[in-house]
């Protein structure tokens, strides 16, 4: 039997699994976590971050009534925390869902919500306050007023844009999003496809030895996890993500918060894929136990008669697990890679 | 099983292993770089997020002279180090060495690119209109200012008022005369302005402790 035979096909086929494996792991964590605005969502949701929006948003009105003389109830009893979320989620939705998978041409970081609370409190307040103090309403008393509006909308946009959408913008990683995302579905069904058919070309080539294909098929998927865990466990464990460098609450929860969640998926999704390559190395040892104890029986039989069996060498050669003719015919006729020396 | 056959399955995943390490490291290499330089920009804060807020300015003071002899001290960002009084509108204020939306909130800031209080050239300070500015407009010329500090006390007069827009800094730039400025956002509706209202002093007196 020649041990390179099949010994390196299935190394370079195993080697191969390894990278589609790891290949599938990216693309299905990109298409169905990183690209999909409900992690964002939960994530935020998770870590608390539209209470948190809605905290700076406040602070920030409080501080603004100290130049606007517009005390910050006026905006803030317009702009609960649900309203805050609802704003924030309606940005995820415009930039991941709208601008990277229906591939809308024009970046939209804002939220589509039409504020119409807020736009009344401030009008009202403005006109009570120009009826108190007998201001005019002219064209400048409308132009005020309408700037005011916009500059309140515009820093409640800034404040609920938690996941950094518009800064992300003006670097090319969201156009690079949308210019892949159309061939990252079909590539992850096929590598998902790939690697199932490298285990069955594993297996074909391992067709007389069914536990030696679990074997390197264990072998691949224990591989392809840890080379995966390793990074993952670190960046976790280390804290790493932890010295993101923003002081902003609501953006630092969201943005780790988000960072968490997808390591904590990809985790498990490595630990599932190093379970299922432990489950192949047992059926693997399983069965070649089970084989080892046929082929010991299969000379037992043979010797049935011979009452020195203990002077047999066959015999004594299966006992101990040595290679012996016997066991190399057996082996042999399996077919085996690591063949010979298992007996 | 063979001692052998034994070393053959229990090294071949580490073969596996290092065969596909070694690949991965060599073809990645330069885009994980990239990405290491950029994360090291991004995740490089060497303190604690929680601490963040609690982190306080440095309490350090310079005790300085100046040509003549006088003493001052320098503060450190965000101290409260003078007091502002201007009778004629019945203003007294902490003043705030540097200018946040907190320190605002607090009392009157001096712009940090000025004078220190008592060195020679231009000391500007600013305040909210609707806070502790919400007189300014009534300053009239010849009204005594009054700036006390830990190291002495430091009069001036108002020589000018007048009106600006806030993309304007001529007013408050740096200058080697001695003055004050001190300004506000200015308007008779609610709601942010572009305009500033600027009150400039002259010095009448100054007197240091030591």
């Amino acid at each position: 039997m020649d041990i390179t035979k099949k010994y390196v096909p299935c190394l370079i086929l195993s080697v191969l699994l390894v990278f589609s494996l790891i290949g599938f792991t990216a693309t299905f964590t990109m298409n169905f976590f990183v690209l999909s605005g409900g992690s964002y969502i939960s994530a935020s949701d998770d870590n608390d971050v539209p209470r948190k929006a809605h905290d700076e948003i406040e602070k920030y009105f409080t501080h603004s009534h100290d130049y606007s003389g517009i005390p910050a109830d006026v905006y803030m009893s317009a702009l609960p925390v649900d309203t805050v979320k609802e704003i924030i989620d309606g940005k995820v939705y415009n930039v991941i869902t709208n601008y990277i998978k229906n591939s809308d041409p024009q970046f939209n970081s804002l939220s589509d919500y039409d504020y119409a609370p807020l736009k009344k409190s401030i009008t009202d307040y403005f006109n009570d306050f120009a009826k108190k103090n007998n201001v005019k309403v002219d064209s400048e008393y409308k132009a005020q007023l309408q700037n005011t509006i916009d500059t309140a909308i515009s820093e409640i946009e800034s404040f609920t844009d938690v996941y950094m959408f518009k800064e992300m913008s003006k670097t090319s990683l969201l156009k690079k999003a949308q210019d892949i995302y159309p061939d990252l579905t079909p590539a992850t069904y096929a590598l998902g496809a790939f690697s199932l058919l490298l285990i069955l070309i594993i297996m074909a080539v391992c067709l007389k030895r069914a536990g030696l294909g679990c074997y390197w098929t264990g072998v691949a998927a224990m591989c392809a996890s840890v080379i995966m865990l390793l990074p993952t466990l670190w960046i976790k464990l280390s804290g790493f993500t932890d010295r993101l460098i923003v002081s902003n609450e609501s953006i630092y929860s969201a943005i780790t918060g988000f960072i968490s969640k997808m390591l904590m998926r990809l985790m498990i999704f490595e630990c599932g894929l190093f379970a299922f390559g432990l489950f192949m190395m047992l059926i693997y040892a399983v069965s070649s136990a089970k084989r080892r104890k046929k082929a010991a029986a299969s000379v037992n039989d043979d010797d049935d008669d011979d009452d020195s069996d203990n002077d047999n060498p066959v015999f004594q050669a299966a006992e101990t697990t040595k290679d012996s003719s016997t066991d190399t015919k057996a082996a042999e006729d399996d077919n085996t890679t690591v063949s010979a020396e298992e007996e | 099983m063979s001692k052998k056959t034994a070393l053959v399955n229990l090294v071949t995943p580490f073969v596996t292993l290092a065969i596909c390490g070694g690949v991965i490291s060599g073809a990645a290499f330069i885009p994980a770089k990239k990405i290491y330089d950029a994360s090291q920009v991004i995740f490089s804060a060497d303190t604690e997020h929680k601490a963040m807020s609690e982190i306080k300015f440095t309490e350090k003071e310079v005790e300085s002279q100046l040509d003549d002899g006088s003493k001052i001290v320098y503060p450190s960002f965000g101290k409260e180090y003078a007091t502002l009084k201007i009778k004629s509108i019945d203003l007294e204020a902490p003043v705030f060495f540097g200018s946040t939306p907190d320190l605002l909130h607090e009392g009157v800031c001096q712009y940090i690119g000025s004078k220190v209080i008592g060195e020679k050239g231009h000391v500007v300070l600013d305040a909210h209109c609707n806070t502790f500015f919400l007189d300014l407009d009534k300053v009239k010329e010849g009204d005594e200012v009054i700036l006390t500090t830990s190291y002495g006390e430091f009069k001036y007069k108002a020589k000018e008022i007048t009106y600006f827009k806030d993309s304007d800094n001529t007013l408050i730039a740096p200058s080697d005369e001695d003055k004050l400025t001190m300004y506000t956002c200015y308007g008779n509706l609610l709601g942010p302005t572009e305009d500033r209202l600027a009150v400039i002093c002259e010095p009448t007196d100054k007197k240091f402790k030591s």
